[in-house]
């Protein structure tokens, strides 16, 4: 290297180390509270950093409440929770428009901010709720602001959402329209703790001690860190590689894999691309690289393709996964052309 | 992929340097691969060029040409894996793999060859590299990238042996000789018995041809004979040894008629100018017999008698001498007769300008031609083709060899005359001195006569040779008879070599054999003169069958084929339908009309065509003399031998009155069954009528 390059070398040097150490920071202080549930940490905090929101999904009990409390303690933000039920009105989410008596007596119109004004929001159990008041809520989140008459109300920076929601096919829920779920980065998938983690739990949750969140960083540099994920390069043929898996999902596309052309009915949009270069360059800061590479692509590819893919009715019936689905179609995409 | 595109300077030289190995150790493996594969391909083209050099289809002396090819085609091979295009980011991907890196090595050459646009892209791309760099000393080229053995080695071991193995194996050289080509064996359509009498009658008319044959005559039986050797060896069918015996026959009447129209003007032109001798020259002629009589006989067209007579003349002139007044007379008509000889050119000469004269004349007469009627028109032609009738007349007189005879004759006369001129004038200026002179001359004159009478044999050789012309074509005339009747015999072959005929075909050569071992013992003469007794006409003691008038030779060939058929072995009853049938269409053949081959009495084949080829000449009737004699000496008399009996006592014996009554009524029951044509029936019915037993 040429000594005129040093410098910012170093600096971007500095960053990426700063940048892994904190990132490792929030893992370890969620760590704390919650057992296990490493890669739906791990992907919370990548979708976080990459400024999108993150669906969950998983039967109640699995600590997701516990995680989103968590990490918000973690992060220093504020935090509410929203759930869920079949009669939950819009208004419940984004505030309504009330009367109030100021001061002076006088009567005027406040605008009172719905839980959904917070850095960040759990809406739990998302598909127990009307698609009106889905929509609501999946709207504000999509354009980050609340608008209520003529007014318009921008939602505070950082936010973001983890919706869960109840894979049981249960009476009275609505689930969320594919169109819907296509707003959401990654889709993550809770899974139950092992005998182990179990024990863990047991220990930390039945005993008198319980561990203390603390934040371990601000506001402004959860922003930074946010910008900085941005600026990671990719190579091209890094690029091609996620363009490539996303290819393989459209069933239409000449390279696609078999499993596709039988199972698929629509494949996903280029958002599924962007879900995957985001959050990939956040994973590749994260482990301390200064490139995103091949690994860091599919692992992203993983969450964010999962509920991209539209089954069609073959699919359905068979209950194929699209997790199986778009396993194979990474397996199916080299590396290299 | 980006482009390759030449690195980013900023790239630190140690991955650079690191690239360019890799570059040149992948390229050096595919060149490998590639020369592998090529070295398949001429392997596989050497075992072609192998086994064509050991099949001669290449000239050995080329024997390098295919190693080099083999050479050639690996060295391009490699070249062109060496020079196909490396994608240098593949191969960057191959290492990060291979060692873990997480695309930093490729990302790195990626980011060097296409840098990010801002310059905190360009910052972080720059860190990138440098992280990259931090990890080139774990890399080992040599492990990331084994050297692999080409994939197709078994392949190539196998293209190798298949090499050698043609090398080894023993090839057929394609120059070598050839299979026998296929040989047509055709249908047998002719029995031996056939055959052997066919071969048999050929050999018969050889021998008629005497020591100095005609050419042609021998040519055209030199050509039946190979016909027959071919039928036997089935290499010709039926068609085409018809085919080939027509073409002989073609052939023959075109010379005939060359020889006949020689023969015409000669003997023409000569009874033309001794007509005009005779009839201007009488009283001078009546003086000299000798001399008219061969004029005479020259007037007859009757040449052998001419020649014989110039000959006697010439004898007599030698023996007693001749009076200067007889030697001028003698000049006188022989030049005269010259003269006319030589006249005949320029008779045609006259000829040919009389047409034209008259042509044009009459062309000048009609005036413009294109106002001729119809009449006019035909007249003018006929005149026309006059015209050019005489002309040809004359072109092929001047070409033909009547007319080279006809001017040596000329000219031999031309020396006789100017030799009895100078005797005549010798003995008139020798009145005084004559006894000097005669003393002088005592010794040159018998060289004189000589002379003289030399000359003339000259002329009467002329003469004879123009006849024996004649007789060769009578000759010729035999053959072409024995030449149809070959045909004929032949298109009736069925060809069907059964048990039967070939005994019979064996039979017949036996016989043949031992006709000819045995056939001095026969007196031709004897012959003839029984033959005349019985036809009540004169015997021509010595004379060829050829000359006998036709009437007689008719009866004696009938008789000769009779009297041969007790001489069959074993076979001796053929029914009599087909032999009478026979003997008397032999005697017809001489007419020119009868063809005997087409014959269906049964049995006929084998002694027709004996009785046939025999009746020609003596030979066959020595030959069946010795073979009845062979029969009378094993066992009784036989029916055959009974006919024989007749033939020489009479046809008035009681037993031969009882055989011909057999025969005859078979010959009638086979005519009667038998679809006999009328023309033969006619014969036949005639073969009996003359054969009939006379009253004693
Ligand atoms: N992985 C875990 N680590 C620690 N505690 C857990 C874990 N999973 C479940 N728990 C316990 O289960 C309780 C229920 O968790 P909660 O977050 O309410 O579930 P959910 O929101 O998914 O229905 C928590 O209060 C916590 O004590
Ligand atoms: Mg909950």
């Amino acid at each position: 290297m040429s000594s005129e390059n040093t410098a910012p070398d170093a600096s971007v040097q500095a960053k990426v180390q700063a940048f892994q150490k904190d990132a490792g920071r929030i893992r370890e202080e969620v760590g704390k509270m919650i057992v296990g549930q490493r890669d739906i940490i791990n992907g919370v905090i990548q979708v976080m950093l990459a400024g999108g929101n993150v669906l969950l999904e998983g039967v109640p009990g699995l600590g997701k409440t516990m995680l989103v409390r968590t990490l918000s303690e973690a992060l220093g933000l504020n935090f509410s929770r929203i759930q869920f039920t079949p009669d939950l009105m819009p208004t419940d989410i984004v505030g309504a428009t009330i009367i109030v008596e100021g001061e002076d007596r006088q009567k005027h119109f406040k605008f009172e901010r719905g839980p959904i004004f917070s850095n960040i929001v759990l809406a739990d159990e998302v598909n127990r709720a009307t698609p009106k008041t889905q929509s609501a809520m999946l709207e504000a989140m999509q354009e980050r602001s609340v608008t209520v008459g003529k007014e318009t109300y921008k939602l505070d920076d950082p936010f973001f959402v983890l919706a869960t929601q109840n894979p049981l096919e249960m009476e009275g829920t609505y689930p969320l329209p594919e169109a819907q779920l296509d707003r959401f980065l990654f889709k993550l998938v809770v899974k139950f703790p092992d005998l182990d983690e179990l024990h863990s739990i047991m220990e930390r949750t039945t005993q008198v001690s319980q561990p203390e969140v603390n934040p371990v960083i601000d506001k402004a540099r959860l922003l930074e860190m946010k910008r900085f994920a941005r600026e990671v390069p990719v190579a091209r043929h890094v690029q091609d590689y996620a363009l490539r898996i996303l290819q393989g999902t459209h069933p239409e596309h000449p390279g696609a894999p078999e499993i596709t052309r039988k199972y698929v009915r629509f494949g996903s949009s280029p958002r599924g691309a962007q879900a995957i270069m985001t959050t990939a360059r956040v994973r590749a800061l994260t482990e301390g690289r200064f490139n995103v590479s091949s690994e860091d692509v599919r692992r992203s590819a993983q969450n964010a393709l999962r509920h991209r893919v539209i089954l069609n009715f073959e699919g359905e019936a068979e209950g194929v996964s699209t997790d199986t689905i778009v396993q194979k179609i990474i397996e199916a995409t080299p590396e290299s052309t | 992929m980006a482009p390759t595109l030449s690195p980013d300077p900023n790239l630190a030289p140690a991955l650079l340097k690191l690239l360019d190995r890799l570059e040149r150790r992948v390229r050096s493996q595919r060149a490998v691969a590639s020369a592998a594969a090529g070295a398949c391909l001429a392997l596989m083209l050497s075992a072609v060029g192998v086994a064509a050099l050991r099949t001669q289809w290449i000239d050995p002396t080329l024997w390098w040409t295919v190693p080099l090819a083999a050479g050639l085609l690996i060295v391009a091979a490699a070249l062109w894996g060496w020079r196909r295009a490396v994608d240098r980011i593949a191969i960057a991907q191959h290492i990060d793999r291979h060692y873990d890196l997480h695309d930093r090595i490729s990302t790195a050459l990626s980011l060097a060859m296409s840098p990010p646009q801002d310059a905190a892209g360009q910052a972080f791309a720059r860190a990138q590299a440098a992280d990259a760099l931090t990890y080139l000393d774990r890399i080992d080229l040599r492990e990331a990238t084994p050297w692999q053995r080409p994939a197709d080695t078994t392949l190539l071991a196998a293209c190798a042996l298949v090499t050698i193995g043609v090398g080894i194996v023993p090839l057929p050289d394609h120059r070598g000789t050839l299979p026998p080509p296929f040989e047509v064996r055709y249908e047998a359509f002719v029995d031996d018995a056939t055959l052997a009498l066919e071969r048999d009658r050929i050999a018969a008319l050889r021998e008629a041809l005497g020591d100095d044959p005609d050419p042609q005559a021998e040519a055209m039986l030199d050509a039946m004979e190979e016909l027959l050797d071919r039928a036997e060896a089935r290499t010709i069918s039926q068609r085409e040894f018809l085919e080939e015996i027509e073409k002989i026959e073609t052939q023959l009447d075109a010379a005939d008629e060359v020889i006949a129209q020689e023969l015409e003007t000669l003997s023409r032109t000569l009874a033309d100018a001794a007509q005009e001798l005779a009839s201007e020259n009488a009283e001078a002629l009546a003086e000299e017999p000798a001399l008219k009589e061969a004029i005479d006989a020259l007037a007859n067209n009757d040449l052998a008698t001419a020649s014989e007579a110039l000959e006697t003349l010439a004898e007599s002139i030698q023996e007693e001498g001749i009076s200067p007044e007889r030697a001028e007379r003698l000049a006188e008509l022989l030049e005269t007769f010259s003269d006319k000889l030589n006249a005949e050119d320029e008779r045609l000469q006259d000829l040919v300008e009389k047409h034209r004269d008259a042509l044009e004349k009459l062309a000048e007469q009609f005036g413009d031609e294109g106002n001729l009627t119809e009449e006019q028109q035909a007249l003018l032609d006929e005149a026309e083709e006059m015209l050019s009738n005489a002309e040809n007349a004359r072109e092929e007189f001047d070409t033909s060899e009547a007319k080279n005879q006809l001017e040596r004759l000329s000219r031999d006369l031309d020396e006789v005359v100017n030799e009895y001129l100078a005797e005549a004038k010798g003995s008139e200026d020798g009145d005084e001195g004559i006894a000097g002179q005669a003393e002088e001359n005592r010794g040159d004159r018998p060289d004189y006569r000589n002379e003289v009478s030399r000359k003339m044999e000259d002329a009467s050789e002329q003469l004879s040779e123009a006849g024996e012309q004649q007789s060769s074509q009578q000759q010729r005339e035999e053959i072409r008879r024995q030449m149809q009747e070959m045909r004929e015999s032949m298109s009736r072959g069925t060809g069907e070599a059964s048990e039967e005929e070939q005994r019979r075909g064996d039979q017949v050569e036996d016989f043949m054999e031992r006709a000819r071992g045995e056939s001095e013992a026969r007196d031709d003469a004897q012959l003839d003169q029984e033959r005349a007794q019985q036809q009540g006409e004169p015997g021509e003691a010595g004379q060829d069958g050829e000359q006998k008038p036709g009437a007689e030779a008719e009866q004696a060939q009938g008789e000769e084929g009779e009297a041969q058929n007790p001489g069959q072995p074993g076979g001796g009853e053929p029914p009599p339908g087909g032999e009478g049938g026979q003997a008397n269409s032999e005697g017809e053949t001489n007419d020119g009309e009868y063809r005997p081959g087409e014959s269906d009495a049964p049995g006929g084949d084998g002694p027709d065509e004996q009785a046939q080829g025999s009746g020609e000449t003596e030979l066959d009737g020595e030959r069946v003399q010795e073979q009845a004699q062979g029969q009378e000496n094993s066992s009784g008399k036989s029916r055959a031998e009974i006919i024989r009996g007749a033939s020489e006592e009479g046809f008035a014996s009681a037993e031969y009155q009882e055989v011909y009554a057999d025969y005859e009524s078979v010959a009638e029951e086979v005519m009667e069954r038998e679809n006999v044509p009328d023309g033969y029936r006619f014969f036949i019915k005639r073969y009996f009528q003359l054969i009939r037993p006379q009253q004693p």
